[in-house]
This record gives structure tokens, sequence and C-alpha cells, in this order.
């Protein structure tokens, strides 16, 4: 099969939902004639005009609070907020409002729109620019949210995230954009809540989020090599709603549970995925949880503290030794 | 005090600085950086027009800014570039420079947040310390989309601070034209709305900056109340690094006409003009060896960041 990147995947599903259904638009900052100040939306103004490629101004709730709108009408927003960071000047109206019109409503109003976002981790871009904050967005009932980690699930997902009725916060990893993996041509769909198992193993689990996926795969190949330990690395895709049986299962035939994700460790998502775990199948555990994310402060802006500050294929391999002494 | 051969020195500081420092962000040994370049006039002259014990509060082009209200080149490039020694031992980065003994509170990343912030600092001094400071806050024309900035504005105007809003209007957010953010002539319609004095002036003159400012900071000084000085002006350089421009060099060589430099630097006498450039590009060449010669802080300094985190909370 053909092999294009993270960022043409996410650019292709753009440009084939566009064509496939008038009702997609998009709108965001500078998103048209320069395509994004990543070049997500590359050629999609060219292609589709400004109505349905629409620049707005820097103006983070405006832009998710029209999507609102425009939704409760059928269309089919797809906004970009440029960095993860900056979601909380968006928050009001995803979260208070656009994750409950569907139910608050009984169903008769639809707020099926799309959050594209970004999180720039590992690039020097400071405390305000590199934030993963997926964690927020676990207490808003009604939301959903995606993290793919290949090329293939980033397309997949997107397909899947259009055919919502309620919200999607879709976040993507400007560390993965040029990682390059196997993509269909045309339309298919990653369903949500659907785990993948990225690798199979029988002696520790890893649920890896986003970036760490690629390396957790690095972890476990090397783990496989240098001491035989056979890691099975999970990728939940979306962590609202969480695949728990994929997760759960998993645990029940390794005995061992380590989360690797970017966010923080209090109160982040590898909070709650061990939860779920404990719940589920504590009887089955033969170590304790260990979460591999980032410290509990911000990310400093030297690039070699940033380096230290992030969880990482080595650091992770270490946590896992430390499992089998 | 005017001083043109001071504003010429400050200026060029700042253009060969950030000269060198694209050449660094080029070869992947600087960060993220916006740069002024084309812009410097607005923060010499209005720094130099501000009294010292007056503050500012600044968004994310902002070497400038910190760099005209008072903070030294060496700890200013060692944030620059993360090492030991940065005004904020590299914790920061450029992005977040603030220097509290300059009176340079903070540098707000999130475009239109500086206003609001600006507003509270105002209130403090004018309710709490009751001291004659007033209080520059800095952001650009596209910041003026933000709900922020139209929420500070409103409280500023209601509660009559003494607040002077400087907005550098080059015509561009990032990497769009005013055309895709602003849909009125100019920023200062938006100040009207909110009932608040303003004005516009040539942002590349800075001996006219220096002098509007002068001019208007008495008056909030004196008579409590938010201004807001629309600056026009041009940026000579990319948005950020990575980010490719989305000028022509065409419409940039036109632009580089309007540079103000030069065209300070044509009022001055060619002897002293040329020692001034002897000395800046000495001085920038010597701070950036040194810059490069510091050490990155050391990475036990996290644990010990998350120590501290969990005791700073509460003061005695
Ligand atoms: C709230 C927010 N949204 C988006 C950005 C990304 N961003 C950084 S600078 C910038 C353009 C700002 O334009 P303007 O205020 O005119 O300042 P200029 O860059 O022209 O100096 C944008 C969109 C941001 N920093 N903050
Ligand atoms: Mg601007």
């Amino acid at each position: 099969m053909r092999e294009i990147t993270y960022l043409e995947a996410i650019n292709e599903a753009l440009r084939e939902a566009m064509e496939r259904e008038k009702k997609v638009f998009l709108m965001g900052e500078q998103i048209g004639a320069y395509g994004g100040a990543f070049k997500v939306t590359s050629g999609l103004l060219q292609k589709f005009g400004p109505e349905r490629v629409m620049d707005t101004p820097i103006s983070e709730a405006a832009i998710v609070g029209a999507a609102v709108g425009a939704s409760l009408l059928g269309l089919k927003p797809v906004a970009e907020i440029m960095y993860m960071d900056f979601m909380p000047l968006s928050m009001d109206q995803l979260v208070t409002h656009a994750a409950k019109l569907h139910y608050f409503s009984g169903g008769q109003l639809e707020a099926g729109m799309i959050l594209r976002t970004q999180y720039s981790l590992g690039r020097a871009h400071g405390a305000q620019h590199s934030g993963f904050l997926p964690a927020w967005f676990l207490q808003a009932p009604g939301l959903k949210v995606a993290v793919p980690s290949t090329p293939y699930d980033a397309k997949g997902l997107l397909n899947a995230a259009l055919k919502e009725r309620g919200p999607v916060l879709f976040v993507e990893g400007a560390m993965l954009y040029k990682s390059k993996g196997e993509v269909p041509e045309g339309y298919y769909e990653v369903p949500f809540g659907q785990a993948e198992v990225k690798r199979g193993g029988k002696d520790i689990t890893v649920v890896a989020i986003s970036r760490m996926v690629p390396e957790a795969l690095a972890t476990a190949e090397s783990l496989a090599s240098s001491k035989g330990i056979e890691v099975e690395v999970v990728d939940p895709r979306t962590i609202q709603p969480l695949d728990k049986k994929t997760i759960v299962d998993s645990v029940k035939k390794t005995g061992r549970l380590v989360v690797a994700s970017d966010d923080m460790k209090t109160g982040g998502v590898g909070a709650e995925i061990g939860a779920t775990v404990f719940e589920e199948a504590i009887d089955y555990l033969k170590a304790p949880l260990v979460r591999v994310c980032s410290p509990d402060i911000p990310v400093p802006f030297a690039p070699p503290l940033e380096r230290e500050y992030m969880p990482n294929a080595q650091k992770l391999e270490q946590a896992i030794e430390k499992l089998f002494p | 005090m005017v001083d043109e051969l001071d504003f010429y020195r400050k200026m060029l500081t700042i253009r060969l600085l950030e000269t060198e420092l694209q050449k660094l962000c080029l070869a992947g040994l600087a960060g993220d950086l916006h740069f002024n370049k084309g812009q410097e006039a607005i923060s010499v002259g209005t720094c130099a027009a501000l009294a010292p014990e007056d503050y500012i509060v600044t968004h994310h082009r902002t070497i400038a800014q910190t760099y005209s209200k008072g903070t030294e080149l060496k700890p200013l490039v060692a944030e620059i570039l993360g090492r030991k020694g940065g005004t904020n031992n590299g914790l920061a980065g450029e992005m977040h420079f603030n220097n509290p003994a300059a009176r340079h509170l903070f540098s707000f990343q999130l475009v239109g947040t500086c206003v609001p912030v600006a507003a509270g600092v105002a209130w403090a001094v004018k309710n709490y310390l009751r001291e004659p400071q007033i209080v520059g806050c800095f952001f650009g024309d596209g910041s003026t989309s933000n709900a922020q900035f139209h929420e500070g504005l409103n409280i500023a105007s209601l509660k009559k601070l003494p607040l002077l809003l400087i907005c550098e209007n080059n015509g561009l957010a990032g990497n769009i034209r005013k055309a895709t953010y602003l849909p009125t002539d100019s920023v200062t319609e938006r100040a009207s709305a909110y009932g608040i004095e303003s004005c516009r002036i040539d942002g590349n003159d800075v001996l006219s900056v220096y002098k509007t400012v002068e001019e208007v900071s008495r008056k909030v000084r004196e008579e409590s109340h938010p201004y807001l000085i629309e600056m026009m002006t041009t940026r000579l350089c990319w948005h950020k690094q990575g980010q490719p421009d989305a000028r022509s060099d065409e419409e940039l060589q036109e632009l580089a006409k309007l540079d103000p430099i030069p065209r300070l630097g044509r009022r001055l006498a060619d002897r002293a003009r040329e020692r001034v450039e002897a000395e800046v590009n000495q001085e920038v060449q010597d701070v950036i060896r040194y810059g490069l010669s510091l050490k990155y802080p050391d990475e036990s300094v996290i644990p010990q960041l998350q120590a501290y985190l969990e005791t700073m909370a509460v003061k005695d």
C-alpha cells in the first residue's frame, strides 16, 4: 500500500470529506491561503474557495461558538485551534455548550462538529505552546476525544468523527506530522472507542497515547531483543470513549500495566486508565501501576531541560526493566 | 529626553541582535523566535518616554520591549538561548520574558490576554499602591480580535485606569493580512467604542513615537484614564521561525523603504552614527559569543522545580 505522512493523511481526509459532503466546511486562523500554521490545510482554499475554507480572526471563543451555531443547522464545521494551549479560550463553547446540546434537547439538537488541534511538546516552543492537555476534556460528557498516533488512524478517525452527532476534539501530535505509514486511498473509518493492539506481547501491557505510541513500539523492540521481555502496546486511539475492554483484557493476560503519555502525571489520562484497571482487573496485577508521563510542572523552555522533561522510549524502557528485576 | 543618538543605538542594537539570533535560529541553536525587525522604533520610543517606575506588560513579539525597558543584553540573550544566567534561567525563553526588577511584568504569548492583566496592574497602582505610575500594554493589531482585548478595554474605561494601550499595527496577524481580521479602518475605532481616547501615529518615526507617548502618558498619569495609541508600522521579517513569509520579496523590498533605522540615521552626523554602529556591532558580537559560551541549566533542576511548585503556594 502507498505510504503518506500523518499530515498528508489529515489533509486528504479533509479534502475527501469536503468532496463527499457539501455540509463540511473549515474554519480557523490562517488556514486558507497560508494553509495553516503547520500546513495541514494546504491547498484546500484553492480547491474549495473561501466559503468553505474560512480564515478567521484570532478569536478562539468565536471560532468554536460559530462552529456550534453552524452545526445546529446541520453543517459540519471542522475548526482548527492552532495550539492545544489555546483551547481554554474556546473551552466554554465546547464544554459548557456544544457537549450538552444533544442531551439537553432530548436529541432534537445536534452539535456535530470537529475541533482539530495539535500539541507541540518537543519543539522548544515554551510553556504556553507545548501543552498536551487531554484529561481536561474527560469531564465533559457529550464530547469525544481522538488522539491518533498513525497516519492510518488519523484519516480513519477523522472520517468517523464526521459522523458523530456531538462535538469531537481531534488532537494531533505535531511531532508526528512527518511520520509515514500506510494509508488506503478513499473512504474508510476507524471507529471511536476501539483500541488497537499495535504490538502483541505476553509480559506487560503498555497503554500508549499519541506521540508515545511510536516510542513504546521502539521500547518493545528493544526489550524483546535485549531482555526477551514481550511488551504488548495498546493504543486506545480515542480516550473518550475509552475502549476499556481491550485494555483490561490485555492486563488480564500480562498482569502488568504501564501508561505512557506526554500529559502530566497527576490527574492525567494515565490516572483514568489505571483506575479502570483497578476496578476491573486488580486481581490480575502482579506489579504496581507505572505512569511514564511529564512531570507536574510547566514545560521548561531550554531544549535540554525540555528533553529531560519529556517521556521517551528510554525512560519507558527503564521503568519496565524495574518491574522485571 | 530626546537623545537621537541613543535612540539610534538602541534600535540598532535590537536589529543587529535579532540578525545574529536569526542565524542561530536557522542553525537550530535558538528556539521559536518572533522578531521585531522594522518595529523597533515603537519599543525604543515608548520605553524612553515612560518613567523607569512605570510598568509594562507585553505580547509575543517582545525582544524589543524587553531590551528597551532596561533588561541588560547579557541576561536577555542568555534567556533567548535557554541558558543559565538568563532572566529566568532558561525556563521562560523569549516567549515568556519577564523582569519585574525592570518593571517588565510579563510577556503574554496568547494574544490579547495581556490587556485585562495590564488593566489589573493599573487598578492596583491606582487604588492600592496609590502611586503615580502608569502601565504600558503592548499588543498587535491582530490581537484586537480577541475577546480579552475587548473585555479589558471595557473595564479599563469604566474604572478609569491609568493604562496606556500601545497597538503595534503592522497590518498582519501572523501570516495573514488585515482584511482577514479587521473590519474597520483602524484600531482607534475599537477604542472609541469603549469611550477610550486614542490617536494614530507613524510608528516608524521614533521621534514622533517618543513625543506622542511623552504627551499622552502625562495625560494618562494626571487625569487617570486609559488611552490607546495606534502605531502604524512594518514588519520586515518572518512572523516566526519555520513559518515562511506570506509576502513576496518585492513587497518586502518596498516595505524596507519605511525602515525606521536608516530613517533616523539620515538625521545624524556621519561620524557619530558610524561610531555608534561600530560600537553596537562589537557589543552584539560579544554578547552572542557570551551567550553561546554559557551552560544550559542542569537537568537536576526538574525535580527541584517540582518540589518548589509544591511548596511555593503559600507565603507567610
Ligand atoms: C490566543 C492566541 N491565538 C493564536 C495565537 C498564535 N499567534 C501568535 S502571534 C499571532 C499573530 C498576532 O498578530 P498581532 O497581534 O497583530 O501581532 P504581530 O504578530 O503582527 O506582531 C498568532 C495568531 C496566539 N499566540 N494566541
Ligand atoms: Mg500585527
